[in-house]
């Protein structure tokens, strides 16, 4: 967790600490972004984007919000603007890739099928249910935080997250009964 | 409590958001429903799972990454928020897409040529002749005056001549503008626009010219180019129509001297003599003090086509009656008399 001190030294212009705090941050800003677009080169960009903004409007974080929900706020957004912009050619792509494999490679570690299995499924949520999920697992969020970082009412947020669990759970059963995984 | 109400435990139970009685009546109810049990299975699976999705690095230092951007936005302040990062897929990504957006250009281009096309066709249409033409009749009027003014000052020559230049040129865009209403077709117009345009302004020119090179044969006498202009400025007056000018260009090329319009006056090229077509008559001024010394009967045809002979002793000019019928007058200056000219 990011100390409040660094975030204060951040905020009063001190620029190492500036860049301390980035560091520190990099990895959780680029997993949201990387489950949230499920692509890495996607991931990349959006994280740097975030990070760049994040560097550019340190001035304007409160410290009534949690730093960590501020941070994930802004790359969320980010990958929801760039995951529509991206949508139509990219998430075709993924199944297909997820599907070949599938079919062909027998002998790949089952865990790793599961991740892909489970990566394929959130692939197919609308993007607020991804990035609830992704807030809620990725990034072990509350209620609370995903409806901050999302700006959405916690009702809306449960529903949400309710909602893509069983859906998920659906498309996993399938993928269960298709025999692929053990 | 129904199995819909049980789900919302078992979602509540995945996050640990139940307390004891909550979690009391969700295992009361898994171990009689087989199926909620089931799908309670299936969802701790599933959460278990998510829980323990790869908590995935970046390849490379993101910081390290961006800090060249960084370092810009320090020395020249905050970036476009739209900036995106670089990267060769990313450039590759805007480049294809600025691709496929060019390639929808050109059909784009097109048309936008095409309407800007009929925008300036249209300007030039409505400025052109409205725009123009009580310019070129105030400055008819300008140079009438100071035609008028001339004749007391006993100078310039060149105010007819502008003005002789300008009623032409009215003319021309008269001749211009009509047909040019009636075409459809928008390039076809630009096309059809511009060399007759040009070709009047290059007859205008030439029509232009003898008539300075009158004045300048009527040296210390300005009267009659006076007059002449007040002529033309009454034909500006009465309508600006351009009476039919045709024919008479070619005679004008022959002779060299002439000008245009029908009712103004034509100088003999000796300077001695200025004829004019008037209200159905001739008459013919002494250019020096501008006495009329000679009237022809009135004619029943409108007078065209006026002519000195290069000795300046005939003038010849053609009456036009109705149905086309052309009558052919011929003045002997010596006697001053008119005869009707043998076809």
């Amino acid at each position: 967790m990011v100390e409040p001190e660094l975030i204060r030294a951040a905020q009063s212009g001190d620029r190492d600490a500036l860049i301390t705090l980035l560091r520190e941050i990099e990895t959780h800003v680029y997993r949201t972004a990387y489950y949230i677009l499920n692509n890495e080169q996607d991931a990349l960009d959006a994280a740097q984007e975030a990070l760049i903004r994040i560097y550019t409007k340190i001035g304007s974080y409160e410290e009534k919000a949690q730093f960590k929900t501020w941070i994930q706020r802004i790359v969320t957004n980010i990958c929801i603007d760039k995951f529509r912009r991206n949508k139509p050619t990219v998430s075709i792509d993924e199944h297909d890739m997820v599907f070949h494999e599938k079919q062909n490679v027998e002998d790949e570690v089952m865990s790793a099928y599961a991740a892909h299995d489970i990566r394929a499924a959130i692939d197919k949520l609308p993007e607020h249910h991804r990035a609830v999920v992704v807030l809620r697992y990725l990034q072990d969020f509350s209620y609370n935080e995903i409806a901050d970082s999302l700006d959405l009412p916690l009702n809306t947020v449960k529903s949400y997250l309710f909602r893509a669990r069983q859906q998920l759970q659906t498309l996993l059963h399938d993928y269960q009964k298709g025999g692929v995984r053990g | 409590m129904n199995c819909q109400e049980v789900m919302e435990l078992m979602q509540r139970q995945l996050d640990d958001d139940l307390d004891e009685s909550e979690k009391a009546v969700l295992m009361n109810h898994t171990g009689q429903c087989p199926d909620c049990a089931a799908m309670f299975e299936r969802l701790q699976l599933l959460s278990a799972e998510l829980t323990s999705l790869p908590k995935v690095m970046p390849s490379y230092s993101l910081v390290d990454a961006i800090m060249p951007q960084l370092e810009r936005i320090e020395l020249f302040g905050q970036p476009e928020t739209e900036t995106e990062p670089s990267s060769a897929v990313n450039t590759a990504e805007q480049v294809s897409r600025r691709a496929k957006r060019e390639r929808r250009w050109p059909s784009v281009r097109i048309m936008t040529g095409v309407i800007a096309a009929g925008i300036v066709a249209g300007l030039f249409l409505v400025t052109y002749k409205p725009g123009m033409s009580p310019d070129f009749s105030g400055a008819a009027q300008f140079a009438a005056n100071e035609a008028a003014n001339s004749e007391a000052a006993g100078t310039a020559d060149e105010a007819p001549q502008e003005l002789s230049f300008t009623l032409k040129t009215k003319e021309n865009i008269d001749s211009i503008d009509t047909p040019k209403v009636g075409t459809e077709a928008v390039p076809k117009q630009d096309s059809a626009e511009e060399p007759s345009s040009i070709m009047n302004r290059a007859e205008s020119d030439e029509k232009a010219m003898p008539t300075s090179g009158n004045s300048d044969a009527s040296t210390g006498n300005d009267k009659p180019a006076a007059e002449q202009s007040e002529a033309e400025a009454k034909s500006l007056a009465d309508g600006g129509e351009s009476n039919s000018t045709e024919g008479s260009i070619g005679k004008e090329d022959k002779n060299g001297y002439g000008i245009a319009a029908d009712n103004a006056a034509l100088m003999a090229p000796n300077g001695q003599y200025s004829a004019q077509a008037e209200d159905f008559t001739l008459k013919i001024f002494t250019v020096s003090d501008q006495s009329l010394i000679f009237t022809s009967p009135r004619k029943n045809g409108k007078l065209m086509n006026l002519s000195w002979s290069e000795d300046s002793a005939q003038l010849t000019y053609e009456v036009h009656v109705e149905q086309g019928a052309i009558e052919k007058y011929v003045i002997d200056m010596a006697s001053l008399t008119e005869q009707k000219a043998v076809h």
